[in-house]
């Protein structure tokens, strides 16, 4: 099988990419571009599972770029969390942003350790994730969490880039994104496989959950 | 937010297998470059090259820089021009060193951009003068130079018509006021016009417009007044008919969702846009060259070797591009799979048998013709059976294959290589085949032009996507 880029193994590096706020800016301002596309089919997804007054929590929001823009089309509450201060705070300036440019919606961001969420059992009705699941140190211990906040009949979506995509495709992004190449490849290099998924779900117990290849993408459901 | 606006680039603007209908506009192949330098690209010498050479000169400049625009381009207001310029003279004496290419018989020539006529009459002059004093070109060569309706002036014209630069093609996009406003095009119709009628009162020979459809907000009845316009204006030798797209990191996407600008027409609309404009310039006689690419019936009389074919179901005929000296540069490096010497920064080219790409980054390219002879940085060495594939890929664009042609070139018939892809085309009603000739079928195989190209793929470059002239990020990123 042809290979183009080395993705064979899972390589995750141990530095943190975030440590400035600066670079976190610099982040947030790349992927208002380079991620409009993924991001505009996250929030198709998700709104399609939101029904209006839903509690929806985003885990790993960063910057909050997407749970913005969620809740600027839909009648839902959206809790933002993240472990990273310094994104979060870059997440505090765009919703002061869109405070100032009376964009409607809910949107609170807090400081969580993603392994033990500030959240009461069944007491979310839809999780979501985007972009996030590949950073997770122990994403077993996070899934459970999600199990454990989310309502038995609420909604769970996950998505996440894949480390086992079609590298065509790949290389057909890395040509049409605006900037931030390098990190996309790092970020890529970092991800599962749909395989490797499936077996993190197996191992935290939630082996109905579905797992699908998407473009560049995997998405993760419990519906 | 909506990300399924058919003009946005997007991933599904990515490979697609038919039935799906594949978008992606196939100009180059192969597409599996890697690292390449100038050096190794001339360590052997092919003595079964051709000699017969085409040239494209890159100039990376605008004056006004387009807001849809994917090529590299600075404005002019940039320092740089002027050592960009010298950089350029310095490179084709560089080549013209090389007896493969000193020895070589330009038959063609493009410059684009960016554009080229953002250039004072002075440095088209001088750089004119030295192409034609290193290069051996022939005196009927077909050479052809991009302007905007604003860029060409008629001392500029002059300067053209000196060296024999005999086609000029000029980006009207609109003939409507309000959407060439709309786009950032600095320009009305009337100056197009005006523009053209100079051109040709000057005496170029071939005057080529670029139309565009699908533009935000954009009619039906506004297309058609558009094509109608330049049709009536009977001065104009061939049209080239692009749809409008939107990069999705550009200030224009952004834009159209905050609704500052309409929303380009839905797909359906413009699909009608496109077939409506074929009809109304078969109708008005004109001559296909490609799906996109339309001639004026005149050549018929102006060029005396010009040959066509009817296409079949329509009352529309096909210019056989390698006849006529119109068409000739298109022919030269798509059907004829000839090379071609690329001189500029970020310009693509294909020597000894090397598809190549000179860097990008106008600075390192300064550099490193100076510095090292050659700005090559990126391309792939074209196999003979690479070379097989070209002459299908991008051959069959231009509608029809003659099973001769590929058997002069490659020594084989393209059924004793291909017979199991074309068999395949066959059934999905894509192409037809004769005895004589591989043909592309119309409606259906016209529409589905990009995925009959990509079916003749290598399996080395089966789903890579079409080299990008802007950018060499992948070479850092390859395994």
């Amino acid at each position: 099988m042809r290979k183009i880029f080395d993705l064979k193994n899972r390589v995750v590096s141990e530095q943190d990419y975030f440590d400035t706020l600066a670079i976190c800016r610099d982040y947030d301002l790349n992927i208002r571009t380079s991620m409009i596309v993924p991001m505009g089919k996250v929030t198709t997804k998700v709104t399609d599972i939101c029904k209006d007054g839903d509690i929806v929590l985003d885990v790993g929001t960063a910057t909050g770029l997407l749970a913005l823009r969620i809740a600027g089309q839909n009648k839902n509450e959206i809790i933002g969390v993240d472990d990273s201060e310094n994104l979060l705070q870059v997440g505090e300036e765009n919703a002061s942003l869109a405070a100032i440019c009376n964009s409607p919606g809910m949107v609170e961001f807090k400081y969580a350790e993603l392994e033990e969420l500030p959240f009461d059992d069944n007491s979310i009705d839809v999780v979501y994730s985007y972009s996030a699941f590949h950073k997770w140190k122990n994403p077993i211990a996070v899934l459970k969490e999600i199990e454990r906040v989310c309502k038995p009949d609420g909604h769970i979506y996950i998505y996440d880039i894949a480390r086992d995509s079609d590298e065509g495709m790949i290389s057909f992004i890395l040509q049409y994104i605006s900037a931030g190449q390098e990190d996309f490849l790092r970020e890529l290099k970092s991800s599962y496989t749909v395989e490797e998924v499936r077996h993190i779900l197996k191992e935290a117990g939630l082996e109905t959950w579905k797992v699908e290849a998407q473009d560049v993408n995997l998405a993760v459901s419990n519906y | 937010m909506n990300s399924e606006n058919s003009n946005v680039i997007s991933d599904s603007s990515y490979w697609r297998e038919y039935p799906e209908r594949d978008v992606e506009f196939v100009r180059w192949y192969p597409c599996n470059v890697g690292k390449l330098s100038g050096k190794e690209m001339f360590e052997t010498i092919d003595n079964g090259s051709s000699n017969e050479i085409s040239f494209y000169v890159h100039i990376p400049f605008c004056n006004n820089v387009c807001i849809c625009c994917p090529y590299n381009k600075f404005t002019t207001r940039s320092s740089i021009l002027q050592e960009y310029l010298d950089t350029l003279k310095l490179e084709i004496a560089n080549y013209a060193k090389q007896p493969y290419v000193k020895n070589g018989k330009f038959v063609s020539g493009y410059f684009g951009g960016g554009t080229p006529t953002t250039l004072s009459v002075e440095q088209l002059d001088d750089l004119f003068h030295t192409l034609y004093t290193e290069l051996n070109i022939a005196d009927d060569a077909s050479i052809t130079i991009e302007t905007t309706p604003v860029d060409m002036t008629e001392e500029k014209a002059k300067v053209l018509m000196k060296y024999g630069i005999n086609r000029v093609s000029i980006g009207v996009q609109s003939l409507d006021n309000v959407l060439l406003k709309r786009i950032g095009r600095n320009y009305k119709a009337d100056k197009a016009i005006a523009t053209i009628k100079l051109l040709k009162d000057v005496g170029i020979k071939h005057v080529c417009a670029d139309l565009m459809w699908g533009l935000p907000g954009q009619t039906k009845e506004q297309w058609r007044d558009t094509l109608h316009g330049m049709i009536d204006l009977n001065l104009v030798d061939s049209f080239s008919l692009y749809q409008y797209t939107v990069l999705p990191s550009s200030s224009l996407y952004f834009k159209m969702e905050r609704g500052v600008v309409p929303k380009c027409p839905d797909g359906e609309i413009q699909q009608k846009m496109y077939w409506e404009s074929v009809q109304i310039l078969h109708d008005a006689g004109y001559l296909s060259i490609s799906d996109i690419d339309f001639v004026s019936p005149a050549v018929l009389k102006d060029d005396p070797n010009a040959q066509y074919f009817t296409i079949s179901n329509t009352n529309g005929k096909a210019l056989i591009s390698k006849s006529c000296n119109i068409a000739r540069h298109v022919a030269h490096t798509w059907y004829e799979g000839k090379p071609m010497l690329a001189i500029g920064s970020g310009a693509y080219g294909y020597l000894n048998h090397n598809m190549y790409l000179n860097d990008p980054d106008i600075k390192e390219y300064i550099r490193k013709v100076n510095e090292e002879e050659y700005a090559v940085v990126m391309g792939k060495y074209v196999t003979e059976e690479e070379r097989m594939a070209h002459s299908m890929v991008l051959g069959i664009k231009l509608l029809r294959i003659y099973r001769e042609d590929f058997k002069k070139m490659h020594g084989v018939d393209m059924m004793d290589v291909f017979a199991d892809k074309i068999q395949q085309l066959i059934e999905w009603g894509l192409v037809e085949i004769t005895d004589d000739y591989l043909e592309v079928t119309f409606p259906k195989g016209w529409y589905y032009m990009e995925n009959i190209s990509k079916m003749f793929y290598s399996e080395e470059n089966y789903r890579l996507p079409q080299p990008n002239a802007t950018g060499t990020i992948l070479l850092k990123l390859l395994k």
